[in-house]
């Protein structure tokens, strides 16, 4: 029996490519099953509604997003919880996966990777993408530090400007890609050129030229707020994560500017044939995607208590948009849910920790997201409602 | 009644002269702009000579060194991108193609062998991209970002970060980055013969009427006969060869490589590309354009070095100018 | 039949010009639309009907000239100012609803019943669309209305699409083409909703290519070629022969 999980490096992925195969496999088939258990329900169900045609059906919930593209993630994440529990049970003393450590790092660093997420998942869903989070991840907490530290202003004022600059870049991005008609894959672009020549500029020490990192160094309660500890391994990022989850959940669905988000990027000729503003939404998603960007990095400076201007070279918008897709956002627009995002982005963060924990190189991360973004797209493909194939 | 409705006709289309039909090419404005900024760079230099040295040897030198590297991958990524697909692998696979080549080369095998090797990894890169895009109808934009984080992280995984330190045979470096007649760069010289290539399978071969086919309407394509899935593989595997022969160029005279390509090289070329009027849509573009967007994208670095401007305007005018380029191409696309 | 000319017409385009690049869509138009007649718009491929009609929905400003309702002088900048300055309803011909959301979303996109914050009164939208649902579009297979649009056939979708403009509709009905997709039990289903509509009181204004069945159901004929009216005659005054010669030797 093996004490540890140091196999050789062939080994390790020759099982890690078997694994992945056969788990897709399975989820193929346990969907399969799941959809006709489900049709046998829905057809037994003819629940009455409030008027006084009863020949239609109202889809509860549980059908509804089982029908939706986010059932698939949702199959992938169980499947990954169980794998969890097996291994900790099966390995007690090397998977340190449910340590107070590990939960720790864990509590505080999948939520920054859900809040960026979901501020892309929203525009894309609006139908555009935005490249340039990186530069705002980097930049708006920078303009804060630089507030508070270097010409001291009050902190409420310099987390306002910073939130204020990505409002602002948001709002430049939208404006490009909606009036000036340039795609929002390369105004991002040129704007994430931008903002990395933006970072640079400000954080160069003016006498050596080179550039520098700056420190946040927040007042405690703010700390407290942003990244502090709640009980045992929760930090408050996680409660960030929830909230912004849940505002996503209720503006998305809920609300007026949800549906016009989905009309916008379903069809945007259909859309505005309707009378919605599709500029208008396209902007305010732009927005929000740099607002969430900024809020992420601002709380992620607050732990870390370092800014520096190498962030922007991440590749973060990249794993953002993977994280999304992987949840079943459609790349085209139109398509998507905040339950699929978030565990999307969950998923990015916990198979890096997984692997940390059985002492993979990193690069596997990055292997493994690869294979399991492809996957997952057919999958979705496959299984999903997309009848007509043709349109991909 | 006949006379007055035959008049009609006539009057119904308001034709322009000549310049207006030149700017309705994909790649018209893009050449305007182009030789505008080349004639003002010129006159600039010629004025002040002392300040702005663009139009002497050490400069010219310095970008046509440059300029091929992003050039080469940009007709590739362009041919592509007017088939309908993207591919953003093609950074990943400009770094493995060089240190395979590398490796090749010195586990003892003729620097020729490894060049083939290299072109072979690419081109099973690019079967493999074009056959998962096409097969499962997935979104290049999707597969390929699989295969990137793929290649990327395998090629370091591979390479355990170790850089290999080589030199080439001489002929060799001669070849491919030698200067003729004291002025010209090979690197420049080669990026020229790419581009006619390309150019000539874009608008003088089946292929290329294929690319734009597929690129404008895949139903349109399918139901004129034509064979999407190949010619979209095709143009995948188009692509990763020109990723492949950029890569190779690139390490020649540096003598180290490493897995890591640039950050962000998949981003600029396609810049490059809808800089140079090729729609991010498919079905629309022109090699020149391609070329010139390519160039461009290096002329505004160099003006801003040679300028003496601080460093950091170089990313901020990058991307000023990338979003001035295509909303030129948008401006003139609404009216034509 | 009512005699159109004596009565005053409930919107009127005068003087429309749209140039697109080097080509003029629409070139100096006049057009009379009046209470409770059908409107046929014919002519061939290009000649401006689309345009026009666009223009009336409020998707593009025309050039030049004036659209008068009743007599005054109204812009239609937005679909909204169409469907309140001037009571314009349309239906498209590539159906215009998006595919990926599901039939109560589209019913109400653009128009939705919301509270004070912009959040949705689900419930009323709900049963709002379950009436719609069963006054006109009584087709086999729409058993939800959390279906997706996409998810319904060409000529569901398009049942659905009207439905919901004769739901909302104020005065006019504009149909850009609306039976390509349908069956022929189903264009005959369109064809006497809109002969309802207009003996109600209410106007159509019907584009589309089939003479034949234009000539079933209007009242009323305007011939487009090249961007300009070349005819406007009533169902009474002409015959099916000289509409087709009319427009092929154009």
């Amino acid at each position: 029996m093996k004490n540890t999980l140091e196999l050789t490096d062939n080994y390790k992925i020759k099982k890690s490519l078997a694994i992945i195969v056969r788990l897709f496999i399975f989820i193929f088939f346990f969907k399969k099953l799941i959809e006709k258990l489900i049709e046998k329900y829905m057809n037994k169900n003819k629940s009455q509604i409030s008027s006084e045609s009863s020949r239609y059906i109202q889809l509860t919930k549980f059908q509804t997003v089982l029908r939706g593209p986010s059932s698939n993630v949702a199959v992938l994440a169980i499947i990954l919880f169980i794998i969890t529990l097996l291994a900790t049970w099966l390995y007690p003393n090397s998977f340190n996966f449910y340590t107070p450590g590990n939960l720790a790092v864990l509590s505080q660093h999948i939520p920054i990777i859900v809040i960026m997420s979901i501020g892309v998942g929203t525009l894309m869903i609006c139908g555009e993408f935005d490249l340039s989070i990186a530069g705002v991840y980097t930049l708006c907490p920078f303009i804060t530090a630089s507030a508070l530290n270097e010409m001291g202003w009050h902190l409420f004022p310099s987390v306002l400007i910073g939130f204020v600059v990505a409002l602002v870049i948001g709002f430049a991005n939208g404006f490009v890609t909606t009036r000036l008609k340039v795609p929002s894959f390369i105004a991002s672009l040129g704007m994430m050129f931008f903002l990395k020549g933006v970072v640079r500029w400000f954080s160069e020490n003016p006498e050596t030229g080179v550039p520098g990192s700056i420190s946040l160094s927040p007042p405690e309660w703010f700390f407290n707020i942003m990244a502090g500890q709640i009980f045992g391994s929760f930090y408050a990022q996680t409660l960030w994560c929830i909230f912004f989850a849940i505002l996503a959940y209720l503006f998305l669905n809920l609300h007026t500017f949800g549906n016009h988000v989905f009309a916008t990027g379903g069809d945007k000729d259909a859309a505005e044939k309707d009378g919605i503003n599709t500029s208008k939404t396209k902007i305010i998603a732009f927005m929000i995607c740099s607002f969430c960007a900024a809020f992420a990095g601002l709380t992620s400076s607050t732990r870390v208590n370092l800014i520096s201007p190498g962030q922007t070279f991440s590749g973060l918008e990249l794993q953002a948009i993977a994280a999304c897709v992987i949840g079943g956002v459609y790349l085209f627009g139109g398509r998507g849910t905040v339950l699929g995002i978030v565990l999307g982005a969950c998923l990015f963060g916990i198979v890096g920790n997984l692997l940390v924990i059985i002492r993979a190189p990193g690069e596997y991360t990055s292997v493994f997201m690869g294979f399991i973004i492809i996957f997952l797209v057919i999958l979705n493909n496959k299984l999903g409602l997309a009848k007509n194939k043709k349109d991909l | 009644m006949n006379d007055s409705l035959n008049n009609l006709a006539s009057t119904r289309y308001v034709l322009k002269g000549p310049l207006d039909r030149f700017r309705a090419h994909p790649a018209g404005n893009v050449v305007l702009v182009f030789l505008l900024v080349l004639l003002s760079c010129s006159v600039v230099s010629l004025i002040y000579p002392d300040n702005f040295r663009f139009i002497s040897k050490p400069n010219l030198i310095l970008l046509q060194r440059a300029i091929p590297t992003l050039g080469i991958m940009s007709l590739g990524v362009g041919l592509l991108m007017i088939a309908g697909e993207f591919d953003l692998s093609v950074g990943a696979v400009f770094g493995l193609s060089a240190y395979i080549m590398a490796m090749v080369y010195t586990s003892g095998m003729p620097i020729l062998l490894g060049v083939v090797a290299a072109l072979v990894v690419g081109i099973i890169v690019g079967l493999i991209n074009g056959w998962i895009t096409t097969s499962f109808g997935i979104p290049s934009f999707i597969t390929t970002l699989g295969t990137l984080f793929i290649i990327r992280s395998g090629g370091r995984l591979v390479s355990d970060n170790v850089p290999i330190i080589f030199q080439v045979p001489d002929w060799f470096k001669t070849l491919m980055t030698g200067r003729m007649f004291g002025y010209l760069q090979m690197q420049f010289v080669w990026f020229i013969i790419i581009a006619i290539i390309t150019w000539v399978i874009l608008n003088r071969h089946t292929l290329g009427n294929h690319f734009f086919a597929v690129g404008g309407s895949k139903v349109s394509s399918l139901q004129a006969g034509i064979n999407v899935k190949k010619t979209k593989i095709f143009a995948f595997v188009i692509c990763s060869i020109c990723a492949v022969i950029a890569g190779i160029m690139s390490v020649i005279r540096v003598g180290v490589v490493n897995t890591d390509a640039k950050p962000l090289m998949e981003l600029e070329t396609v810049a490059a590309c809808v800089i140079g009027g090729v729609a991010l849509t498919g079905g629309r573009g022109s090699i020149i354009g391609v070329a010139v967007g390519a160039i461009m994208f290096h002329l505004v670095k160099d003006i801003i070095i040679l300028a003496k401007f601080p460093a950091y305007y170089l990313d901020l005018f990058i991307g000023l100018a990338i979003v001035f380029g295509v909303t030129l191409n948008q401006i003139a696309k609404k009216k034509y | 039949m009512q005699n159109f000319k004596s009565t005053n017409p409930l919107l009127s385009v005068k003087g429309i010009e749209k140039t697109y690049g080097h080509v003029r869509a629409l070139q100096n138009v006049d057009i009379d639309i009046h209470s409770g007649e059908i409107l046929g718009l014919l002519g061939d491929n290009g000649a401006g009907k689309s345009t026009l009609i666009k223009i009336l929905s409020g998707i593009i400003r025309p050039d030049k000239g004036k659209i008068l309702r009743e007599g005054k002088e109204i812009n239609i900048l937005s679909r909204k100012d169409s469907e309140e300055k001037a009571g314009i309803q349309t239906i498209y011909q590539d159906i215009a609803l998006v595919k990926s959301m599901s039939i109560l979303r589209n019913i109400f996109a653009g128009q939705e019943r919301k509270t004070k914050f912009g959040f949705l009164k689900l419930r009323e939208m709900r049963n709002t669309t379950m009436q719609i649902l069963d006054e006109h579009v009584k087709i086999a297979g729409i058993t939800s209305p959390d279906l997706l649009v996409e998810e319904l056939s060409g000529g569901q979708a398009q049942a659905v699409a009207i439905a919901r403009a004769v739901h909302f509709q104020r005065d006019i009905l504009l149909l850009d083409e609306p039976t390509s997709a349908l069956s022929v039990r189903e264009t005959s289903k369109v064809h006497s909703i809109m002969r309802e509509i207009a003996d109600a009181g209410k106007s159509c204004v019907f584009v589309t290519h089939n003479l034949y069945h234009a000539f079933q159901v209007c009242d009323r004929f305007v011939v487009f070629s090249h961007g300009a009216v070349v005819k406007s005659v009533t169902k009474d005054n002409t015959s099916l022969d000289e509409l087709t010669k009319l427009i092929l030797t154009n």
